[in-house]
């Protein structure tokens, strides 16, 4: 220590440190210093954000078939349309998306019934489908209402997979031309890579909007704070006919719920309109399916928005809908 | 306790020295920064009451060569007009104000001068000359390389352009302060070529005896009747005693009867007495007002007449002449003389 | 001159500048506002301030790069902010001079080094690790992204690195290759998990304790406001600082303490202290002895010795502040400032267990992703937190706010205050607004709060910006939250009594609070006549508030004609009513019935049109709980809580 020339190596040594340290904390503080302060990330950019899953050049079909058992309605229903291989081809990845809004059982009619979701995915699947997905995002927790209702019971039974709307299933989209459905979480990771997609919804009254139909159904893809969307109820239906372009609707209106929508809760709000229609143009299944709740499509506004979107036509007569009777 | 301190040494002292320049140095640098921010800073064109859009149109102000601008442009709208020119403001408001633009400049050549430039625009030439014409001041002198509404006084220039009007003020009447003035107003004028400023109530103004740069526009109120507005006023000299004869073009001949009559009304409600009207001069009235003495008449739409003359005589002699300017300026398809009024 | 008297004049002067620039944090160009003074300056050159928004952000901000400038300066001096600058050191020194013993000796073992003087240690590895959440999750994140090749190889680096750090402080080669085994691994899961679970996060908790931020913030809210009170220099109206107590009692045991031990604070909770002590390890010039054989033990040096750093034995450097006291008394006159190390030997490291700064720097990594567990920032978040215009979105707010309180000094009516800890622990003294407790709601034309940051918790907004106005007329202006009308307690809606102040002062245009006509009976408006006399009508019982029906918005109709037009109340009695002249004719004559009404302005809150300024709130006369409220409903910096969304024009259809 008493060493000068130690003093002075140790001296040049500590210098270094000095040194090095301070070129380093300032070179990285040189690198890391901005003005810049996180700004709201770029919105999802517009455009489509699913494919069209309508089967292409072929003219909207509807069938119309009155009957008790909604399992026979629906192969008779399938049949009068050209049968499922119709819709469905060998290999196809399919997405049929129920009403599951409610963890209710499936008598109250809230929710789409168990049997017509487990005969549908088996006619998917014996149809050659490489997959069957049942999803939804249920007003009421996910897990509960999948199971309460008996759907993902039914889905299992039939060969289907369920998918639970978890959250890294939700991708921010905005659809082009649209002014709702912007920048907003959809439930797309579901539909990666499907190639056919049936929507299945039973009838049911819907105070805000008039009926809850195939087209309000899609409402169950809308992420976040989707109630935000209540204030502009028929815009949002009008864009999810724009959102999602079916291969197939399917509306059960074996037992419809005529009071109390959407949730009902008793059995008094159910009768039995005792019909299941079928068809490839969604606005046309739910202008039929408004009069099995006593409605004029007239009454029903968002149906006119679709229409006017491009999404069917609200005169389902013209579609010259085959009629079959079940006895 | 006590202990003789240790002397310092000189090491000590230079260090000591040198950590107070640095302390100096600290506190110069913060004093310079506290002068040291935008103009405008504290000045952003605020939103009074409300969200007010602003106003990208405002007058553009020219830098005039040679000289160098002090501010940035200060822009005000009706509803900050009071924060420059209180006081003031009610005249411009009247008159249609749209937006004043203010900025100060020094000339290079005498730095301790400057001059504030304020364009007022006032949405139409007529607005721009009404508050010209009645804010003259006692000393001005014509100003004829700025056009015919323009003067200046020792320290000032005041011109009436299009639809602007142009006040610049000078910190002193150095002649360097004036020549920037004087650039910065054809500067302007350069920026802003006129399109229609003519008033063309002044050709209804007889000439004779008519006093130069006289012509006067008062928009609203005008002799605190709250019913005249549009009214222009010229002085007009007979033998030593000034008048004041005004005209108004109204939309239509009963209009101007009316507001003729109502004036006259009114002037008697006030106290004021009738007196023989011009003989010359069909349908006229002619009153006298605490020693001072009015003539209201219509010709077609021109309500028209003198207000508040010394005397009498000379008021019947202006009342006169501009009668007689009026029915000649009539279109001849008019009817040469205006209708005779039997109810006035 | 002496040392110490240049150093006691650099305190002084740090002081007053200090105390100064905190006063002139007022809006205006006056001399005493803040014009160009460099108010965030102590902030800015503060290198903890800088370091921890860094770690969170990424992003040395702005004006905060000054601090590299006091970093380098305390790596070449050592610890000379401490002793020369930090306007709360000074205050301290102070204080613990005041309260030394006379007696030598006591005040020597006064100054004796603690080990509690470790603790401040713990406590700049707990902030500073609460801080790092959101570096961590980067560094995890690029590690799982980064090309095949570079991860392996960081990671091997990384790993030998551990070890060796490990080995070192376990002396025990096995468990250092087990724990560095354990601690890959669980970096290895934490890099595939951390990026997407959202919950491993920063907070930059470091103003809490932050010397700078402390004081700033005691003398912002408690000094100034207490002192105003008889002088009315700084505020026209009484200035109120909400959960006052705190920062208070916080400033003040810091003072007090000195009295127990000489600068107590600094010694054992600074963080800042903690920081630059350890930046001070390789300083050139140090105190120390030489030849330390001359040194008689007399101990003269610790008589007044700031730091507590021994110089008499072993110096312990990162504790020495560098007030000089020590070299003056020195009767042989070996201790000076010199750039070799002490004959005597030092210890350049502070004397705290490498195990004990793990525990802390998990406990602070930790702790964050707990407090926000309870979803004070997500789903959860409280109404009240309405924070001032340009703030951050919440998460991003929390990597910045250091709660100095400069935007509720600078803030012209006091609405911004200190907020609780409502929206969790973590928003503890940042500012939120309190329309009860200022002179005024948010003002219209006001962008003080966004000029003064220093950290950009609340970014710079232009007025334009906050209008919404010019170039920001599409993103319409900045919302702090959104106006509420409670109707069980709105005096038109409630009591029948007219009012719409609310009306009156929102100061946007259009106005974002708009009325409707309401129109109903007073309680026992339904009365018999007893005797009509020209416009006065003498009615039955009960008896009625002299005076209550003359304010213009009462009037009178007779029931079940609705051809007469009702009339005006001008004034009444207890039991007669004066009428505004009307012709009823003998309708209502004794023995028949008149019907007394309100004529009401109700309010509504247009939410389009609502910025959540909080006027209405202020100036609302139920003044207990206010009948119009803001929360935070629809702020700007949060597009998810947003109450409408709005369309624009409709779709043309195809």
């Amino acid at each position: 220590m008493n060493d000068p020339r130690i003093g002075r190596r140790e001296w040049l040594q500590r210098a270094a440190r000095a040194g090095a340290s301070i070129a380093a904390v300032g070179g990285l503080g040189w690198a890391l210093h901005g003005r810049n302060l996180p700004s709201p990330g770029p919105m999802a950019p517009p455009g489509h954000v699913f494919p069209d899953w309508s089967i292409p050049d072929a003219p909207p079909r509807l069938a119309i078939v009155t009957g008790r058992d909604r399992v026979e309605t629906l192969h008779r229903a399938l049949a009068a349309l050209g049968g499922i291989e119709r819709f469905i081809r060998p290999g196809d990845r399919v997405v049929v998306k129920p009403n599951i809004g409610f963890a209710t059982p499936a008598e109250l009619g809230a929710t789409s019934h168990p049997d017509v979701v487990r005969a549908l995915v088996r006619r998917c699947v014996a149809a050659g489908a490489a997959s069957v997905v049942v999803t939804d995002y249920p007003v009421n927790d996910p897990d509960s209402t999948f199971e309460l209702t008996g759907i993902a019971q039914a889905t299992r039974e039939a060969g289907g997979r369920v998918v639970l709307p978890r959250e890294d299933r939700f991708r921010n989209a905005t659809l082009g031309g649209a002014q709702l459905i912007r920048d907003w979480p959809i439930l797309a990771q579901p539909f990666d890579g499907v190639t056919k997609v049936i929507g299945l919804c039973p009838v049911k009254d819907h105070v805000r909007s008039g009926a809850t139909l195939t087209l309000k159904n899609w409402y169950g893809l809308l992420g976040g704070r989707r109630n935000l969307f209540h204030q502009q109820i028929h815009d949002i239906i009008a864009e999810l006919a724009m959102l999602v372009r079916p291969t197939l609707s399917i509306l059960d209106g074996t037992r419809s719920m005529m009071t109390n929508g959407p949730t009902g809760g008793s059995q008094g709000d159910l009768k039995d309109t005792l019909t299941l229609i079928a068809g490839t143009d969604p606005v046309a299944v739910d202008a039929f399916g408004a009069t099995l709740l006593d409605r004029r499509p007239e009454d029903i506004p968002w149906l006119a928005k679709a229409a006017a979107a491009g999404a069917g036509t609200t005169d389902w007569a013209s579609l010259n809908p085959i009629r079959v009777a079940v006895d | 306790m006590a202990r003789l301190a240790r002397p310092t040494s000189p090491a000590e002292r230079s260090v000591a020295a040198l950590l107070l320049l640095v302390l100096f140095g600290i506190a110069g640098a913060v004093l310079w920064l506290q002068a040291d921010f935008p103009p405008d800073k504290y000045r952003a064109t605020p939103a009074a009451g409300g969200t007010v859009p602003s106003r990208p149109d405002a007058v553009p102000l020219p830098v005039p060569d040679g000289a160098t601008a002090l501010s940035a442009p200060e822009t005000f709208d009706a509803r900050t007009l009071a924060d420059k020119i209180n006081g003031r403001a009610e005249l411009y408001l009247a008159n249609g104000f749209v937006s004043l633009r203010c900025r100060r400049f020094t000339p290079h050549d005498a730095p301790g001068d400057w001059v504030e430039a304020c364009a007022y625009d006032m949405g139409t030439f007529p607005h721009a000359f009404a508050v010209f014409g009645t804010q003259r001041r006692r000393d001005a002198v014509g100003l004829p390389e700025a056009g015919p509404h323009a003067y200046r006084t020792s320290q000032a220039l005041f011109v009436a352009h299009d639809r602007h009007y142009l006040e610049v003020i000078a910190s002193s009447p150095s002649p360097a302060a004036m020549t920037l003035a004087q650039d910065f107003v054809q500067a302007f004028l350069r920026d802003h070529p006129a399109n229609g400023g003519q008033v063309a109530e002044a050709s209804l103004f007889p000439l004779e005896g008519a006093r130069a740069d006289t012509l006067v526009l008062l928009g609203v109120n005008a002799f605190g009747s709250p019913d005249l507005d549009h009214v222009f006023t010229m002085r007009y000299d007979v033998d030593g005693v000034e008048v004041t004869a005004f005209l108004s073009r109204r939309t239509d001949d009963a209009q101007a009867l009316a507001l003729a009559n109502g004036w006259a009304d009114m002037l008697l409600r006030y106290g004021a007495q009738a007196r023989t009207p011009p003989a010359d001069i069909p349908g006229s009235r002619a009153l006298a007002v605490l020693g001072l003495y009015e003539t209201v008449f219509a010709v077609g739409p021109v309500l028209a007449g003198v207000h508040e003359a010394p005397d009498p005589g000379a008021a019947d002699v202006v009342a006169l002449r501009l009668y007689q300017a009026l029915v000649a300026a009539r279109p001849q398809g008019a009817a040469g003389a205006p209708e005779p009024a039997e109810d006035l | 001159m002496r040392t110490v008297t240049i150093r006691r004049i650099s305190q002084g002067f740090f002081l007053a500048l200090f105390t100064w620039l905190v006063i002139v944090t007022a809006w205006g160009d006056a001399p005493w506002q803040l014009r160009g003074w460099p108010v965030e300056a102590f902030l800015q050159f503060d290198p903890l301030i800088a370091l921890a928004t860094t770690l969170a952000t990424g992003v040395l901000y702005a004006g905060l790069a000054w601090a590299l400038v006091t970093m380098a300066l305390t790596v070449v001096f050592g610890r000379f902010f401490c002793g020369w600058v930090c306007p709360f050191g000074t205050l301290h020194q102070a204080l613990g001079w005041l309260g030394r013993s006379v007696r030598p000796g006591q005040a020597v073992r006064a100054n004796q080094p603690h080990p509690a003087q470790a603790l401040k240690y713990h406590i700049l590895a707990f902030l500073l690790a609460a801080s790092a959440g959101d570096a961590f999750v980067l560094a995890s994140r690029s590690a799982a992204d980064a090309p095949r090749w570079l991860f392996p190889m960081v990671a091997t680096g990384l790993a030998a690195a551990t070890f060796f750090a490990l080995a070192q402080a376990l002396r025990h080669r096995g468990r250092a290759a087990m724990a560095t085994a354990l601690l890959l691994a669980t970096f290895l899961a934490l890099g595939r998990l951390l990026p997407y679970n959202g919950i491993v996060t920063s907070s930059v908790q470091v103003g809490l304790l932050d010397p700078i931020a402390l004081l700033t913030r005691s003398v912002a809210l408690i000094a100034l406001p207490l002192g105003d009170r008889s002088t009315h220099f700084l505020y026209s109206a009484p200035r109120f600082t909400q959960g006052a107590w705190l920062i208070g009692a916080v400033v003040v045991a810091a003072l007090l303490a000195n009295l127990v031990v000489p600068r107590f604070y600094c010694r054992f909770l600074c963080p800042l202290g903690a920081l630059l002590g350890l930046l001070s390890r390789n300083a050139l010039w140090r105190i120390g002895q030489s030849p330390a054989s001359a040194c008689t033990a007399c101990k003269l040096c610790e008589r007044d010795c700031e730091g507590a750093c021994e110089p008499s034995g072993r110096i312990r450097s990162p504790e020495c502040v560098l007030c000089m006291n020590c070299t003056g008394p020195c009767e042989p006159g070996i201790l000076a400032y010199r750039t070799r190390v002490s004959e005597a030997g030092e210890r350049a490291l502070p004397d705290v267990s490498r195990r004990g700064v793990v525990l802390s720097l998990a406990s602070g990594f930790l702790a964050v992703p707990m407090v926000r567990l309870a979803g004070r920032s997500g789903p959860d978040w409280h109404a009240a937190l309405v924070r001032p215009p340009g703030s951050l979105p919440e998460d991003d707010f929390l990597d910045r706010c250091v709660k100095c309180g400069l935007c509720m000094r600078v803030c012209p009516t006091g609405v911004l205050q200190p907020a609780g800890v409502q929206g969790g622990l973590e928003t503890l003294w940042t500012p939120i607004l309190n329309n009860r407790i200022g002179s005024s709601g948010c003002q219209l034309n006001c962008i003080a709060c966004g000029d003064v940051c220093p950290t950009g918790a609340i970014r710079p907004f232009t007025l334009d910006e906050k209008l919404g106005r010019g170039s920001h007329q599409t993103a319409g202006p900045l919302r702090m939250g959104t106006a509420f009308i409670d109707p069980g307690r709105c005096l038109p809606f409630a009591m029948d009594r007219p009012c719409i102040v609310c009306q009156e002062v929102c100061p946007v245009s259009p106005k974002a609070i708009y009325w409707r006509p309401r129109l109903v009976p007073v309680r026992d408006g339904l009365r018999e006549v007893i005797v009509v006399d020209g416009d006065a009508v003498r009615v039955t019982d009960p008896p009625m508030v002299a005076g209550r029906y003359g304010s213009g918005d009462y009037r009178c109709r007779v029931p079940g004609r609705d051809d007469l037009a009702p009339r005006r109340i001008t004034g009444n009695m207890s039991n007669t009513l004066y009428l505004e002249p009307g012709d009823w004719g003998d309708a209502a004559s004794p023995g028949g019935s008149i019907l007394v009404e309100a004529v009401l302005q109700a309010p509504y809150v247009d939410p389009d049109h609502c910025t959540g300024c909080g006027i209405c709130e202020h100036d609302c006369p139920v003044r207990g709980v206010p009948a119009i409220r803001v929360t935070a409903e629809s702020e700007s910096r949060h597009p998810a809580h947003t109450l409408t969304r709005v369309i624009g024009p409709p779709r043309s259809t195809p």
